[in-house]
């Protein structure tokens, strides 16, 4: 390989260890997150999957490694709705803050 | 629009890197091979990835490699090969 | 809002959300909900629709494949009309790979975790993790070997990384033995694994 990676994603034929077979059930969390991003698409504020893997491999090599699938999925569409003006990061946070404040409620 | 290459044509694939989106794995990059199928017109990734509308679409051609010429050090059988769809702008003639 | 604490029933025990990118997955659901961009039922139905595909609609094209050789000769070369015909959407444009006599075949994509979903299920981890995407391009057989999948040296390997929109999907070799079996005994051999290429189907 001559090429330098294009980004974090890009990782085919390194060094890497054992395979980790343990099956994994997808976790409701998870079924939103991908129904939301199929969701995207049908609604049209996703233009193309093209574009959540540019958001996907943008997030740097740091974020791309500490994150689970499905969370480096949410961080990319944050990062894409915040770019097309459909959810602002201010009111993500917000949002954010207000779900961390109800589930502490008694 | 008709297809630049065709079934046996051999081909290699370009070495660079854009800062953009792009669907060409770093390992294949600056490879030549044999194209084994045409797999069909589909939109530019380095413009869909960007928000731009992917025209205009590019034959992809399945491309056969070598894993011999991939990795010099390939631990395998010698016709062992790898398959990989690459968009028409990543590929040049490439001599026999 | 009721539907902010809507427990799936068949996910109870799962645990709550609760790092930082799962209250984000949560807060961008409820705005998105509330801006109207897509409701409760359709989310439902989308999980529903994920739930519904498993290996079991690759296993029957499998079958299918392997006593109905018209079926097969469709399959191999105009996939998705072939496989719409047994009432599968396979959604993406397929492509299905061929085990013979002197082709293994195995499906990755390096670059994220392409996959013909609504014929396979979801990924299982392992296909989306880095130790398979980086590995098996570079070094199949002793990543096959660590599935319990010997391929004798006179028989080629071919990796397929899946780049572009085609999906790909492995037809196996039809088991020694199996003759006069039915289609349902057969699809019962076809594990999702053998779809990917990386085990072969056995017999029990």
């Amino acid at each position: 390989m001559t090429a330098h990676p294009s980004g974090p994603h890009d990782i085919g034929g390194l060094d890497e260890g054992p395979i980790d077979r343990a099956e994994h059930e997808l976790t409701f969390w998870e079924l939103r997150v991908d129904a939301m991003v199929r969701l995207l698409f049908k609604a049209g504020v996703l233009s193309d999957f093209a574009e959540l893997r540019r958001a996907t491999e943008a997030l740097g090599p740091h974020a791309y490694e500490a994150l689970s699938y499905f969370e480096r999925w949410t961080a990319a569409v944050a990062d894409l709705l915040d770019e097309k003006g459909v959810v602002s990061n201010e009111e993500l946070a917000a949002r954010m803050v207000e779900i961390r404040r109800r589930a502490a409620a008694p | 629009m008709t297809a630049r290459f065709a079934v046996g044509d051999r081909v290699r694939i370009a070495d660079r890197t854009p800062p953009a989106h792009q669907r060409t794995p770093a390992y294949v990059k600056g490879q030549a091979g044999v194209v084994v199928y045409l797999c069909g017109a589909e939109g530019q990734p380095e413009s869909l990835g960007h928000g731009g509308d992917g025209t205009p679409p590019m034959d992809v051609y399945r491309v056969r490699l070598a894993q011999t010429d991939l990795w010099p050090d390939y631990r395998g059988s010698r016709g062992d090969t790898l398959d990989v769809e690459i968009f028409e702008h990543w590929l040049d003639p490439a001599e026999r | 809002m009721a539907d902010h604490h809507h427990p799936h029933p068949s996910r109870a025990d799962d645990p709550e959300p609760t790092t930082h990118h799962q209250v984000m997955g949560l807060a961008l659901r409820e705005l998105l909900i509330e801006k109207g961009i897509y409701t409760a039922d359709d989310e439902r139905a989308r999980i529903e629709m994920l739930e519904a595909a498993s290996p079991a609609n690759g296993a029957r094209i499998v079958a299918r494949a392997w006593t109905d050789p018209a079926f097969k000769a469709r399959l191999l070369t105009d996939p998705n009309p072939a496989i719409e015909a047994l009432g599968l959407d396979p959604f993406n444009a397929i492509h299905v790979v061929e085990n013979t006599e002197t082709v293994h075949n195995v499906i990755v994509c390096t670059l994220c975790s392409c996959y013909p979903r609504q014929l396979l299920g979801p990924q299982p981890a392992w296909y989306k993790a880095r130790a398979y995407r980086a590995r098996v391009v570079r070094e199949p057989r002793q990543v096959l070997a660590e599935f319990g999948t010997h391929v004798p040296d006179d028989v080629v390997v071919r990796v397929h990384d899946s780049t572009a929109e085609l999906r790909y999907m492995v037809l196996p070799r039809r088991p020694a033995g199996t003759e006069g079996w039915d289609e349902a005994a057969l699809a019962a051999l076809v594990t999702r694994d053998s779809l990917i290429g990386v085990t072969v189907p056995t017999m029990p």
